[in-house]
């Protein structure tokens, strides 16, 4: 290499350094996002524009969810819509069977999930590698079945909202769709600050490093069993709550929506998209996966059944040959390249 | 993506337009929108045309289904657009255009809903609000079709469905949505009218039933209708109803056991092609086949289905066979219109994509305006003789938007051909098979 190509190359690389996104902390590029992002609803009238980016705030949510076990803790679920499905059914049938406002139902459903959760942790973190992820989704393949043959919440029929209710704050069903983005958005926005704290926590720190080698965690004194069972529900409790979101904007919600396989594998495209285990992954990954899904569904379904599958795949194909992190790539968490403890305040910028 | 239907014939076609259709392009100029360059969508409402949006399933189990929904509907815009006297009394046919309407133009534009819920929504939603559309039709899953008439609740505007059967789906206290076709409780009413017409008349000595369906939307609504119609009859259930996984069945032969034991002398199959042929075929090898082979149609009038020697005599409820042409002579007038248009036949599913998209029409020709209002206040009133809304029994809603003429046929399929069997006075000499021979007498 010339002296000269040397010198280019490492401008260039200062300039990276000086101007990338990682010389910016962390907790500016969150809150400039979501500061940018209000006005959405404002930049088209196109109700299509609009519940593209009420989805897309909807699933950061869900890829969080899925990222604080998937790419946290490094347990590759394949079974989170039971517990979206879970949270859905919660707040749809505690309103409609027992005039439970839904502000409460969301909790419940959201609490429902993380039992759910747990419990599924119980028995299958026990599984180590692809096992685990079988017996996830093996738990939600069966779980469909059962709600399918529930006549109790409606089985294949579904249940559906009193459509009299709508425009009723109670029923947290609004008439103004732009209220339901505000609504996703605020979604977005807590499971973010959530997952930026997570990252720099504790808890955190003992994922990653379950993830990364899950013996030599355990032999450093991290009991990698409970660690686990903590990072499954507060995901299945964020996957609850998304449910929960999802059947309010639905006001419908039936096994096939909620529980179809792809449903499962959705969760796991947006933060592998995005990025594993990083703050900023899963927003990445949902901005990048639902305006796809979405126009590729519309301009290429119906006659070009699946091409927008040919589309995703060949993405994922190349993001694994160029970027097999995601997008957004982790950092080693321990002893990284700037020599900085990864739970100092000040690593947070380099961390995301 | 949606498109107009007056451009296209065939299926194959119908991709080509898409991508170079006015709406895709403003579609593709949307994802740059959501990139961050904000878009500026939709609003693409035309006054001169009465633009109606189809939600039918294009992909998935159903996409052959939809597909000739596309094919029959583009026919039929045809006719009203383009004028075919001979067709009459077919609503909008007279003349170029909607006549009561100073000759507006008729528009179809399409989406998919995938059989998701979620989706259905989001494409009535964006037809609603970001392409205009006067009036919806669909979606042939009542799952599909309660969020899109949820839609159009919210938005006033007239949900007109023709394709789907759900007995429960007017009983919503809904002001925008009408169905037309015979509900899965009528269709259950005239197929033991039926049972009952045989026990009288060919004293066949019928009296247990079997219900088996698959667990999707559509095999249980019709199982639930069924069960109520057996219990509140002369006939009794032989067992608990059965229902498999539509999605893995491989094969039942296990439950065909159970129903022999039993000694079910009908059974009632809701079934998907798939598992329909599954049904027969484990029949066959089980050497076992009832007194009636019953069915709510669907599968079984399918005409890939028919192909299959194993569903010849199967008994359907169906709005549709080969030689109701003889009774209902106008019937046959559309259906070869459709075939020689769009190169596809009249079927037990696509007769009802005429007859919704038909019911559409009549409302739009003697509505005041192509206003919402209006529309509803014609759909209300509606009182249309057989035929005028493309189908062979009247058009008339009553409070709740149900076609309280909507009538349910019995057929019994052989050679391909579906032959009407029920009511006996619309029957066409020896159209009917009975008893039915067993497997190794075929």
């Amino acid at each position: 290499m010339s002296g000269l190509e040397q010198h280019v190359r490492e401008s260039v690389a200062k300039i990276g350094r000086q101007t990338g996104l990682r010389s910016v902390p962390l907790s500016y590029v969150i809150l400039a996002f979501f500061a940018a992002t209000l006005a959405i609803p404002s930049l088209s009238t196109s109700y299509f524009f609009l519940n593209t980016a009420i989805y897309a705030f909807l699933f950061i949510g869900l890829g969080h969810s899925w990222n604080v076990i998937g790419g946290y803790a490094g347990q590759i679920s394949l079974g989170h819509a039971a517990m979206f499905a879970i949270g859905g059914y919660t707040t749809a049938v505690l309103f409609i069977f027992y005039d439970v406002t839904p502000y409460v139902g969301l909790v419940a459903g959201g609490l429902l999930a993380a039992v759910a959760g747990l419990a599924l942790g119980a028995i299958t973190f026990r599984l180590r590698y692809h096992y685990f992820s079988i017996a996830t989704l093996a738990a939600s393949l069966g779980m469909s079945i059962v709600f399918l043959r529930w006549d109790w919440i409606g089985g294949a029929v579904g249940l559906e909202y009193p459509l009299a209710e709508i425009g009723n704050a109670y029923a947290f069903a609004f008439r103004d769709r732009r209220l339901y983005f505000y609504v996703m958005w605020a979604f977005a926005l807590a499971t973010t600050l959530f997952v930026y704290r997570l990252h720099t926590s504790k808890l955190g720190i003992y994922l990653r490093a379950i993830d990364m080698d899950q013996e030599l965690a355990e032999n450093a004194g991290i009991s990698a069993f409970w660690y686990k069972m903590y990072a499954m529900g507060l995901s299945s409790f964020i996957a609850g709550v998304g449910g929960g979101l999802f059947a309010q904007y639905l006001l419908y919600i039936d096994p096939q929506t909620t529980l179809k396989l792809i449903r499962n594998v959705e969760f796991v495209l947006i933060a592998v998209i995005g990025g594993l285990g990083t703050v900023l992954g899963p927003i990445v990954g949902a901005l990048i996966y639902i305006p796809t899904r979405e126009y590729t569904r519309t301009i290429l379904s119906g006659s070009h059944t699946g091409l927008d599958w040919v589309i995703f795949g060949t993405i994922l194909v190349l993001l694994s040959i160029y970027k097999p992190n995601g997008l957004i790539e982790r950092r080693p968490v321990i002893g990284d390249r700037t020599g900085r403890k990864p739970n100092s305040s000040e690593g947070e910028s380099d961390d995301n | 993506m949606r498109f107009p239907s007056t451009s296209i014939r065939m299926t194959d076609d119908y991709g080509d337009n898409r991508v170079v259709s006015r709406r895709s392009f403003v579609r593709i100029a949307g994802t740059a929108s959501a990139v961050g360059v904000a878009g500026c969508l939709g609003g693409s409402d035309s006054s001169d045309t009465f633009t109606l949006g189809a939600i039918h399933p294009l992909s998935g189990d159903a996409a052959e289904m939809g597909s000739r929904f596309q094919d029959i509907v583009s026919a039929g815009v045809q006719a009203v657009n383009e004028g075919a006297s001979d067709l009459e009394p077919l609503a909008g046919a007279e003349g170029e255009g909607l006549p009561g309407q100073d000759g507006t133009e008729v528009e179809v534009l399409w989406a998919d809903h995938q059989g998701s819920s979620d989706v259905a929504r989001s494409e009535a939603e964006s037809m609603v609000l970001d392409d205009g559309v006067d009036v919806l039709l669909g979606s042939y899953y009542s799952g599909t079709t309660e969020v899109v008439s949820q839609v159009a609740q919210r938005e006033g505007v007239p949900h007109i469905c023709g394709t789907a059967i759900g007995e429960g789906l007017t009983e919503r206290d809904l002001d925008w949505f009408w169905q037309v076709p015979p509900h899965t409780g009528v269709k259950g009413e005239s197929m033991f009218e039926f049972a009952d017409g045989m026990n009288e008349q060919h004293d066949a000595g019928l009296e247990t039933v079997s219900i088996i369906h698959q667990d999707g939307t559509f095999g249980t609504e019709v199982a639930n209708s069924m069960q109520r119609v057996v219990e509140e009859s002369d006939f009794e259930l032989a067992l608990d109803t059965i229902s498999y996984s539509a999605q893995s069945v491989n094969s039942l032969s296990t439950e065909i056991r159970n129903i022999e034991q039993a000694g079910a002398d009908i059974i009632v199959h809701a079934a998907n092609v798939r598992d329909a042929v599954i049904m027969l075929e484990d029949m066959q090898t089980e050497d076992y086949y009832p007194e009636l082979m019953l069915t709510p149609g669907s599968a079984y009038l399918d005409p890939s289905l028919l192909e299959e020697s194993v569903s010849d005599y199967v008994f359907s409820g169906s709005d549709f066979a080969h030689d109701m042409f003889e009774v209902h002579p106008p019937m046959g007038a559309y259906n070869s219109y459709s075939e020689e248009e769009s190169g596809t036949p009249f079927d037990g599913s696509s007769i009802y994509a005429w007859g919704e998209f038909f019911t559409a029409i009549a409302a739009a020709d003697r509505a005041e305006s192509l206003s919402s209002d209006d529309l509803r206040a014609s759909l209300n009133s509606m009182s249309a003789e057989p035929y005028v809304a493309g189908l062979p029994y009247p058009v008339e809603f009553d409070d709740n938007g149900y076609n309280q003429e909507a009538f349910s046929f019995v057929v019994q399929s052989e050679d391909s051909q579906l032959e009407t069997v029920w009511p006996f006075d619309q029957a066409q000499d020896d159209a009917m098979t009975y008893p039915v021979p067993s497997w190794d007498e075929r």
